[in-house]
């Protein structure tokens, strides 16, 4: 093994376990020496600081760098989305927790670094076994981040977070020793390799339906949605930051690894994983509907984007899995700065409600600009980069979803459709609160300059990615062509 | 010079719907006290607007002109998704008109809504608006124009919402954005289809575009559900789409409502921009409407034709027993839709287009018109308080007449006459039976009759409130405009009269020759005969009977005596928004609340025994605790059982009843895979 290059691939992560530690000694040095916990803006900033050197060290990770381990994948999907989770959880980091501060920031920024960690591993490999401690990793922490600072609600969404997390994460170890028995290797190319070889045997199926059960919990698909809307209206802002955009995202990679690279010479699950896609379509608009919390509102439009993006999975093709991979990078960036002018919104009001956005454009017309561009990307509005995103996912999925001529996928586009011009509703009331209606507070919000970059930076992505989508769309479809070439 | 044009025009052209768009823009930075500012610039920017897109329309008179241009916008994989613009006759006229009358309203707009603090930005919206209508007829890809389309359905919400602190206005924007939506829906599947059998989306583009013959085989040849042939599925679903925009039954009911928005906006959304969308639509793609076609006749399109007639037809009676000024215009216009896509529907592209333009000149004039009426009598517009302005506004009342009379379809000197004569011969023409044909002349009769009735209301008689007797003519500002489109409504007609139908062969892309045997040739006489009466019996019953004009605004209407239950069933528009109530918004309350109570009780419950459960285990080992067991261990327990009654007193939680959602779901996955895979 080639350890300097091992050593070379693995910088970033290293930077990160280097900063994590630090924020640690540095938390129990400040706390034995002067009785008070490390301040708040210092552990932030060292903590964005380390994600931004990592950011940086990952642009000089050498592109052609060859495999030097099994256990990790060198390719462009890795280059890609590594990057991007550093670039969602940045944004995260800068987004402060909540208006009461975390009395033990040191320990809290620690362990966003750990899971930023697992979520650059589980999106750059295609081990099974990786994949599962990467993933464990990134959950394990995210659980707690959940529960900081110790309040009844915080503690109700992380144990729930947390019970869940651990039934599904059950579920996914025993279907993965399942397809390491159906094909011993734990290896997707292997995998791969082996189906086209001898077919899929039954217990190998087995073992992809209870994978996916455990990757549906981690993309909050409808059966295995229920965590969702406590912990985003639970959590401190920073966490749910991290669990809306940068754990969806790797969410979505490993899906798209594991099904498409590794299983993608059967058709069996497309028919299963529909049926999920349009659960989680139907589930999350209609529940939507009913909330009064714009959190809970953005947790169950998160379940009915889901739906969205595993018809793209549902494509099984390179075309259509690139295109969702692209869909959930715009998807985070919307939702992520939806949720990021919520957080605020509730920093001036004390409540996410969705009368407490009446007026918002008077009383700060950045935000309610900025609120406006993520929900109607997230309602795909042309020309934002919601549209382009779908757009190019769906009739991807129409056109590879193909099998002799007819269209088995033409009806999920169909109520794809049809859900989403349902979603407008939801997005507009929250909108109509904003534009139309008269504040009550005559103030007006003053944040901090890290939330408004946290609002601003999305926003503006939306607008260049939907103005010109190729930027993004063409290094990830290529990026994702080149991974399936594996197989 | 028209070489030099042409040569210049792929660049050119893009600054038609360019300029409104960067108003918009410059506009929205601006502060509110600078609105006098921002109306100079929307109005500079749209003027430049109206210049290049005379240019383009002296380029594109020639029938067989077509300049259509593509960039790639952005690709994925193998796929280049490619956006551009088309000249060509039914686009330069189209671009013509949108921009010239809506240049007028603008200026109409400066007198109109002097006294508005947030004029700036209502100037703002009223570019954003045209730049986005200015994009759709342009466009040379469907995917643009859907872009375009969506756009144009933004600023109306934002121009109908205007005045949002009235709860109407708010609730009328809001209507008019989420029922355009069910028919934008369509238009989306339809392109993501007709996308996907073709892989373009350019309309023109050198052999292989959509609306070429290539494409059409593919589209015509190809069968898929119920025989229908790919092109008329996918055109149902554009026609769908279409219905939406254009107001057509039963997708009509945000039109009426659409009232709410200032009054100039109402003129912008009824003649030039906005309804026009759709008939446009269903005129650009027609080739695709007609491609599976047989003598003429294909499933879309005669889907067209029943519904514009049936939209006509319902439109004009429910007009005729409103009495506020604008809804009776508002429901005029769903009417005259009604007329256009009856004559899409049975072949008369050229026709619908000339009906079209020409309404978008009489309805814009009539609208300002009553504008200019409303801002005279203080902001009433109760048609059954006003009377005797003929005296008061003297302009305005000779515009109205020029405007009500064109659209009434009084003979030979107005362009109304001719546009619906086209339309009733090809309707005539139209091999499906006459149906459609005398929905439209029934529709006809009654619009005669109900726009007599309004003139009467207004300007006749003596004046019956207040305000109608302190009436004043508006501002030049105002009285201008209508004068310009006033001559615009009578000089159309000399282009469209069957002895020299040089605009609708025009549209068709053919040359026109001056015949005057045209005028009685083809049955013409008989149809010109047969609309003089339909005018006359129309206008002599409402003479007749509106001659002697109510003496105070409380009488009861004549017809309401004569009609008796009928009357109120007309009033109310035939109860179409209460039955959307009832069958579509209330049972969609029903199931969000529903899906929504579900998941809170079911887990009640099961959350009263997870609560007792802790409960009993933190008594137990208290107790064990008693018995000096363990004190740490108690602690652990008392903060479970805290975080129990917290889970369970906070809300909604019920982790076991959540746990087993997984169970059940992978036991469902797994009997689904088995079963469906075997």
């Amino acid at each position: 093994m080639n350890y300097s290059a091992l050593f070379l691939q693995l910088l970033p992560e290293t930077v990160l376990l280097l900063t994590a530690l630090g924020l640690m000694g540095a938390a129990i040095a400040s706390e034995s020496r002067n009785g008070k916990a490390l301040p708040n803006k210092v552990a932030m900033g060292v903590s964005a600081l380390g994600i931004l050197v990592a950011a940086v060290l990952q642009t000089r990770v050498p592109d052609a760098l060859a495999s030097t381990t099994p256990l990790l994948a060198a390719d462009g999907v890795t280059m890609i989305f590594k990057w991007v989770i550093l670039g969602l959880g940045l944004l995260a980091v800068l987004l402060p927790p909540a208006k009461r501060e975390i009395p033990n920031p040191g320990e809290y920024y620690a362990m966003i670094q750990f899971s930023l960690i697992g979520l650059m591993l589980a999106v750059a490999t295609n081990h099974l076994l990786m994949l599962f401690v990467a993933l464990e990793l990134a959950s394990l922490t995210l659980y707690l981040l959940v529960g900081f600072p110790r309040t009844a609600r915080t503690t109700e969404a992380s144990l729930k977070y947390f019970l869940f997390g651990g039934v599904s994460a059950a579920f996914m170890l025993f279907g993965l020793s399942l397809i390491y028995g159906f094909c011993p290797s734990p290896y997707l190319p292997d995998v791969a390799a082996k189906l086209a070889e001898s077919g899929l045997s039954p217990i190998g199926a087995a073992g992809i339906v209870m994978v996916l059960v455990g990757l549906g919990f981690k993309l909050a698909a409808a059966p295995f949605h229920f965590w969702a809307p406590d912990v985003y209206q639970g959590g401190p802002a920073t966490s749910v930051g991290l669990v809306v955009a940068a754990s969806k995202v790797a969410g979505m990679v490993v899906l798209v690894r594991f099904l498409v690279l590794g299983f993608g010479g059967t058709e069996g699950w497309t028919t299963g994983l529909s049926v999920v896609a349009a659960v989680s379509m139907v589930a999350g608009n209609l529940l939507a509907l009913a909330q009064q919390s714009v959190r809970r509102l953005l947790a169950y439009s998160a379940v009915a984007n889901t739906g969205y993006l595993l018809v793209g999975v549902c494509g099984n093709g390179a075309l259509s899995s690139g295109t969702a991979l692209f869909y959930v990078l715009v998807y985070g960036l919307g939702t992520f700065g939806a949720f990021a002018v919520t957080a605020g919104v509730e920093r001036e009001t004390g409540s996410d409600s969705v009368e407490s956005f009446a007026g918002l454009v008077k009383r700060s017309p950045m935000l309610a600009l900025a609120l406006l561009v993520c929900l109607a990307s997230l309602a795909g509005i042309p020309p934002l980069a919601g549209f382009a995103g779908k757009f190019a996912m769906f009739s991807a999925a129409l056109k590879e979803g193909m099998s002799g001529g007819s269209m088995p996928l033409a009806w999920l586009v169909g109520l794809a459709a049809v859900m989403s011009a349902i979603s407008l509703y939801y997005y507009i009331s929250v909108l109509k609160q904003a534009f139309v209606r008269e504040p009550v507070s005559g103030s007006g919000c003053k944040l901090p300059v890290a939330h408004v970059l946290t609002v601003v930076v999305p926003a503006v992505a939306l607008v260049v990615l939907g103005l010109f989508p190729g930027l993004l769309m063409d290094p990830i479809a290529d990026a994702v062509a080149g991974l399936l070439a594996m197989k | 010079m028209v070489d030099a044009l042409t040569s210049a025009f792929p660049c050119l052209l893009w600054w038609v719907p360019l300029l409104p768009f960067l108003a918009a823009g410059v506009i929205a930075f601006l502060p509110d006290a600078r609105g006098k500012l921002a109306s100079k610039i929307a109005i500079g920017a749209l003027g430049g607007s109206v210049v290049l897109a005379l240019l383009a329309l002296i380029c594109a008179l020639s029938p067989d002109y077509r300049l259509a241009t593509s960039v790639a916008w952005f690709t994925f994989g193998d796929t280049v998704l490619e956006v551009g613009l088309l000249l060509d006759p039914m686009s330069g006229g189209m671009a013509a008109m949108v921009s010239f009358v809506a240049f007028w309203i603008f200026i109409f707009s400066l007198g109109y809504m002097a006294d508005e603090k947030r004029f700036g930005r209502f100037f703002g919206f009223l570019s954003l608006f045209c730049g986005a209508m200015l994009m759709v007829v342009l466009s040379n890809s469907l995917l643009l124009l859907f872009m375009a389309w969506e756009l144009v359905g933004l600023a109306s919400y934002l121009l109908i919402g205007f005045y949002f602190e009235k709860p109407s206005a708010a609730k009328a924007a809001q209507k008019a954005f989420i029922t355009t939506r069910v028919g934008d829906v369509a238009f989306l599947l339809g392109l993501i289809w007709l996308y996907r059998e073709t892989g373009t989306q350019l309309f023109y583009d050198g052999g292989s575009g959509l609306l070429e013959s290539g494409a059409l085989a593919t589209l015509a040849g190809t069968t898929t559900v119920c025989g229908l042939a790919v092109s008329a599925a996918a055109s149902l679903l554009l026609l769908i789409g279409a219905m939406g925009k254009s107001g057509q039954v039963p997708l009509h009911v945000w039109l009426p409502d659409a009232m709410e928005g200032p009054t100039p906006v109402s003129a912008l959304i009824h003649a030039a921009t906005m309804v026009a969308a759709g008939v446009f639509l269903v005129a650009r793609t027609h080739p695709v409407f007609s491609a599976a076609a047989v003598d003429g006749m294909s499933v879309p399109l005669t889907a067209a034709a029943w519904i514009g007639g049936i939209t006509a037809l319902y439109a004009a009676l429910v007009a005729v027993a409103q009495s506020d000024i604008k809804r009776i215009l508002a429901y005029s216009t769903v009417s005259q839709l009604g007329f256009m896509m009856v004559a899409l529907g049975t072949g008369g592209v050229g026709a619908a287009m000339f009906h079209l333009i020409a309404h978008a000149f009489f309805k814009a004039l009539l609208f300002l018109s009553a504008g200019s009426v409303i801002h005279g009598c203080h902001h009433e517009q109760d048609i059954r308080k006003m009377g005797g302005l003929q005296k008061a506004m003297p302009k305005t009342f000779l515009s109205y007449a020029v405007g009500m009379m064109a659209l009434s379809g009084f003979p030979f000197v107005f362009s109304g006459f001719w546009s619906k004569e086209a339309i009733f011969h090809s309707a005539m023409g139209w091999p499906g039976g006459y149906g459609p044909f005398l929905l439209a002349a029934t529709a006809a009769l009654l619009t005669a009759f109900y726009m007599t009735r309004q003139a009467l209301l207004v300007f006749r008689g003596n004046a019956r409130s207040k305000d109608a007797e302190h009436a004043h003519e508006s501002p030049a500002v105002m009285t201008l405009p209508l004068q310009v489109l006033a001559v615009g409504a009578v000089l159309l007609a000399v282009v469209g009269t069957p002895a020299w139908p040089w605009f609708e062969k025009w549209m068709e892309n053919e040359h026109a020759h001056f015949h005057i045997e045209g005028f009685w040739a083809h049955g013409g006489i008989g149809l010109v005969v047969l609309s003089l009466a339909l005018v006359s019996v129309g206008v002599g019953v409402a003479w007749n009977l509106y001659k002697q004009a109510p003496t105070d605004s409380e009488a009861p209407d004549k017809l309401e005596g004569m009609l008796g239950g009928v009357w109120g069933f007309l009033r109310n528009a035939m109860f179409f928004d209460a039955l959307y109530d009832r069958c579509v918004i209330a049972p969609l309350n029903f199931l969000a609340g529903a899906v929504d109570a579900l998941e809170r009780m079911v887990m009640v419950p099961m959350m009263g025994c997870f609560e007792s459960a802790l409960k009993w285990f933190g008594r137990c080992t208290g107790l064990s605790d008693e018995e000096g067991i363990n004190k740490g261990f108690d602690g652990i327990c008392g903060g479970m059982k805290s975080c129990g009654a917290s889970a369970s007193k906070a809300q909604k939680g019920r982790p076991q009843g959540y746990l087993r959602s997984i169970g059940v779901g992978a036991a469902a996955l797994l009997v689904l895979y088995f079963w469906l895979v075997g």
